[in-house]
């Protein structure tokens, strides 16, 4: 076996069993957003058939599986097909962690989705006619031409583009903060590069990397939710004081609700539903809710009240509702720490 | 002389100082009236609005009507405005009028004055229907819709939605209305997965003026979805309403003054007489 | 000279992938970090035994047969740390396994004691194979090969008799934390991850090599196994509020 074919064994095998167990992980892991979930496991399922075939190619470029041009080219074209649906389905995850909305894919889906259509279309019209990139039977290795070119520009700008709209998502949009890109781009971008100036097939091994470090990511931001409600812990109230302290979030008012603790796992889907998009609510207490937010004036507040209030007593449970606006001459630390102290 | 609140239920009283559009809108959380009455027969009224009287903000004031019969009665109702004031923390008051003769009493009273141009513009339906041509939009997709078909629990969870992100568009009293205090045909809504991303609310006024009172999409395809409210909103309001049916538009922030820009170019609002006086 | 071999090149990518992934794992795990909780701790500190073993692999690989300055000692000392850290790791993954699973206290009293002992034992055997296995050691002709390994004069490296043992012991201290890992979480939940996840890549890591040969997976096997074994157990007791939630 020749050394980049040895080499690329070794990754591959690695990227197989790193992204398989992360399949199952992310399998067996209660996560409320469906298709979040969905969208993973297709990108580990993704990167589990992609280093098969790259280890397939490299027994192939090794000499140790006999096979004819057109074997070859079937080989390679079924790797770039999974390089081409690694990338769609990249993009897709994207604007799904940005926008949380089936319906954005499905109005967008023609820039979604057309550009890999027709890279794929080019690559099976390849098999025949080698205008992208071919198969040298004699010296065992894949020909690139022009239009390769082409196909990797179109890949690598739609990757870099959803990079990009992450990052600038990511300043605006509080909730995102713990989204980590560099986590997924780092690992990502030194094994292609690796892969660029060496010829070992590593690109898998990053994928599998930066996708494992994607999941951890999300357990690891799990630690901020109470198990039984979902809502917010301690953990995320002492991250929010710091932020408080900071200055980069502006609390203005908190409210709060107070339910039997017996009825809390019940009554959380009712009170969660009323919530607006952007408060923090934390359980505070067996019993309490606190909700945290940049709103000042008293009208909206009394609606959520209102609305939790209704919400629960429909369902047959009982809550205690209240709210404090944080008063003028009050800093916004001085607000939440006397709230604390006196609740 | 005697004064008194008014309210929607006297305010047809008053109808010689306060217009129908007005009296209606002494119903709101924020609106307060003074009326003047001399042996029982009214001689003047103020009516003002309170403005963030339920935040930390300096509450401010601003007189929008004050009539009387004489300067002195008009003289006599700013001062029992001022003493009105002291119970809401009231720290400035303003006033925008296109009186002349108004802007003088007031100024006279301690307000300052200047002249700038009014915020509001006045749209015809025939412009409407030229601002249809413009976005080229003639078929709406199936997600947006009049606020007719929304149900109250969607209503108020996008009006929260927005309020908690701090937009109220020209209601600083949002949270206070209910959908029917807008005109449901033509109002536009986009939901999106049963949930309501966006809406363009109209107010009609009693005297039929269509005045805007919220214009925000919170979903991801905003920019599309805002061209599409509008649209929908202007073709419903060409279908529904008379050609002499007029639009008050008030440019109340910089994005609406740049659409407006856009869309109705050249349009500039009447020259108004702005002043203030301090409270405190 | 020194040169890098198809083996060495295999070994950087190998164990550099493993300190990537580890890199990455401690920045993605800073919240659960602050939860304070003991096997938080310890698994911060397997992560950190992990990244030690997988650069001694290293430094031993590059280093075993070349002939530049040094190189003997690098050899000699890289295995040694490597061992040293492997039998580490091993009993902390037990330890890891008690707090988690069993709930048990972090102290190592009464029976544990005796749990530990021999890998106590075995690491002073190999801080004192040092010497055995190099400082006396000079070829395989004088018929000891030191305590555990040695490394002769041309930068071989060689097993030494207790080597199996060694091995035997670390494979042990292992089963242990995973027979713990099986017996002690709730069974009857449908959404628990299946266990062979968590030993699957470190018996690979550990047996393949072993039986045919080629570069150590043992680095990049333990980080995978106690990167499940982490992240899975925290993912289904958490979602099924089996120790209740972080609540302030």
């Amino acid at each position: 076996m020749t050394e980049t074919g040895y080499i690329s064994l070794y990754s591959n095998t690695v990227a197989i069993m790193l992204s398989f167990g992360v399949f199952v992980l992310v399998w067996k892991f209660k996560i409320r957003d469906k298709v979040e979930k969905r969208i993973l496991l297709g990108l580990l399922a993704n990167i589990v058939v992609m280093a098969l075939f790259y280890i397939l190619c490299s027994l192939r470029d090794s000499g140790m599986i006999p096979c004819s041009r057109i074997g070859a080219m079937f080989m390679e074209t079924g790797l770039e097909m999974m390089i081409n649906i690694f990338a769609m389905i990249w993009f897709l995850y994207t604007d799904y962690r940005i926008f949380h909305s089936i319906f954005h894919i499905k109005r967008n889906i023609i820039i979604f989705t057309v550009p890999f259509i027709l890279v794929a279309i080019m690559n099976l019209v390849n098999i025949p006619t080698a205008f992208m990139f071919d198969y040298d039977m004699n010296e065992h290795v894949t020909v690139e031409k022009t239009f390769y070119v082409i196909a990797d520009i179109i890949r690598l700008g739609y990757f870099f583009t959803s990079m990009f709209v992450l990052t600038v998502r990511k300043r605006r949009d509080e909730k995102m903060k713990f989204f980590s890109i560099r986590a997924f781009i780092i690992p990502l971008t030194f094994y292609v590069l690796l892969y660029y100036f060496t010829d070992y097939n590593t690109v898998s091994l990053g994928l599998a990397i930066g996708t494992t470090l994607i999941y951890a990511g999300m357990v690891n931001e799990k630690c901020y939710q109470d198990s039984e409600t979902g809502f917010y812990n301690r953990l995320y109230l002492d991250y929010l004081k710091k932020r408080i302290h900071d200055n980069k979030f502006d609390l203005r008012s908190i409210a709060e609700f107070v339910v039997p603790e017996n009825e809390m796992e019940k009554l959380s889907p009712m009170i969660s539903k009323q919530l607006p998009e952007s408060c923090f609510a934390i359980r505070y207490g067996k019993d309490r809710i606190i909700v945290l937010s940049q709103v000042k004036d008293r009208g909206p507040l009394s609606m959520l009240t209102e609305d939790v209030q209704l919400a629960v007593e429909t369902a047959g449970g009982s809550v205690e509702t209240g709210f404090k606006l944080k008063k003028k001459n009050e800093t916004a630390e001085s607000f939440l720490d006397d709230y604390l102290k006196a609740n | 002389m005697e004064f008194i609140e008014i309210t929607s239920d006297n305010a047809e009283d008053f109808s010689a100082y306060i217009d129908e559009d007005m009296a209606d809108d002494l119903d709101r959380v924020f609106f307060r009236g003074i009326g003047a009455l001399e042996g029982g027969s009214p001689v003047g009224a103020i009516v003002y609005e309170l403005k963030d009287s339920e935040n930390e903000d300096d509450t401010k004031s601003r007189i929008h009507v004050l009539g009387g019969e004489s300067d002195e009665i008009k003289g006599r109702l700013i001062e029992e405005y001022k003493k009105g004031l002291a119970e809401d923390e009231v720290l400035e008051s303003f006033y925008e009028t296109g009186d002349e003769i108004l802007a003088g009493i007031l100024e006279k009273n301690g307000f300052s004055s200047s002249q700038v141009e009014g915020p509001e513009i006045e749209v015809t339906i025939e412009d409407i229907k030229k601002l249809i041509s413009v976005l080229k939009i003639t078929r709406f997709p199936e997600h947006i819709q009049s606020i007719s078909g929304l149900s109250l629990l969607q209503y108020r969870t996008f009006i929260k939605n927005c309020l908690f992100k701090g937009r109220h568009g020209i209601c600083e009293d949002l949270s206070y209305l209910s959908k029917n205090w807008f005109e449901p045909d033509v109002s536009s809504c986009a939901v999106i997965d049963e949930k309501v991303e966006g809406m363009l609310l109209l107010k009609k006024t009693p005297s039929g003026k269509l005045i805007p009172q919220l214009y925000v999409d919170l979903g991801p395809d905003s920019k599309k979805d805002l061209l599409f409210l509008l649209a929908h909103t202007c073709v419903k309001t060409v279908e529904m309403y008379p050609a002499d049916t007029k639009v008050i538009i008030r440019r109340h922030n910089d994005s609406v003054r740049n659409l407006t820009n856009k869309l109705i170019a050249g349009r500039k609002g009447d020259m108004v007489f702005f002043g203030t006086r301090n409270e405190g | 000279m020194f040169e890098l071999t198809t083996m060495n090149i295999a070994t950087l990518l190998i164990d550099g992938s493993t300190i990537f992934l580890l890199i990455g794992l401690i920045t993605q795990s800073t919240i659960m970090r602050k939860r304070g909780r003991p096997d938080d701790r310890i698994f911060f500190t397997l992560v950190i035994q992990n990244m030690v073993i997988a650069v001694s692999d290293i430094v031993t690989y590059l280093a075993d047969g070349k002939d530049f300055p040094g190189a003997r000692f690098l050899n000699m000392s890289g295995v040694t740390v490597f061992y040293l850290a492997m039998i580490i790791l091993c009993m902390t993954w037990t330890q890891y396994a008690l707090v988690r699973f069993k709930k048990s206290t972090m102290r190592v009293t009464g029976r544990r004691t005796i749990l530990f002992i021999p890998g106590v034992l075995m690491l002073l055997i190999v801080a004192v194979n040092f010497f055995a296995g190099y400082v006396f050691y000079e070829d395989a002709s004088q018929g000891f090969k030191g305590l555990v390994f040695a490394v002769d004069k041309t930068n071989v490296y060689h097993y030494g008799i207790l080597f199996v043992p060694m091995f035997v012991l670390m494979v042990l201290y292992m089963v242990a934390g995973f027979a713990l890992i099986s017996r002690y979480r709730r069974g009857d939940n449908k959404t628990l991850i299946p266990v062979w996840i968590y030993f699957m890549p470190l018996s690979v890591g550990l047996i393949v090599p072993f039986v045919f040969g080629g570069i150590s997976l043992a680095s990049i096997g333990i980080a995978m196994s106690i990167l499940f074994t982490h992240l899975g157990s925290a993912s289904e007791i958490t979602e099924n509020g089996m120790e209740g939630g972080e609540r302030a």
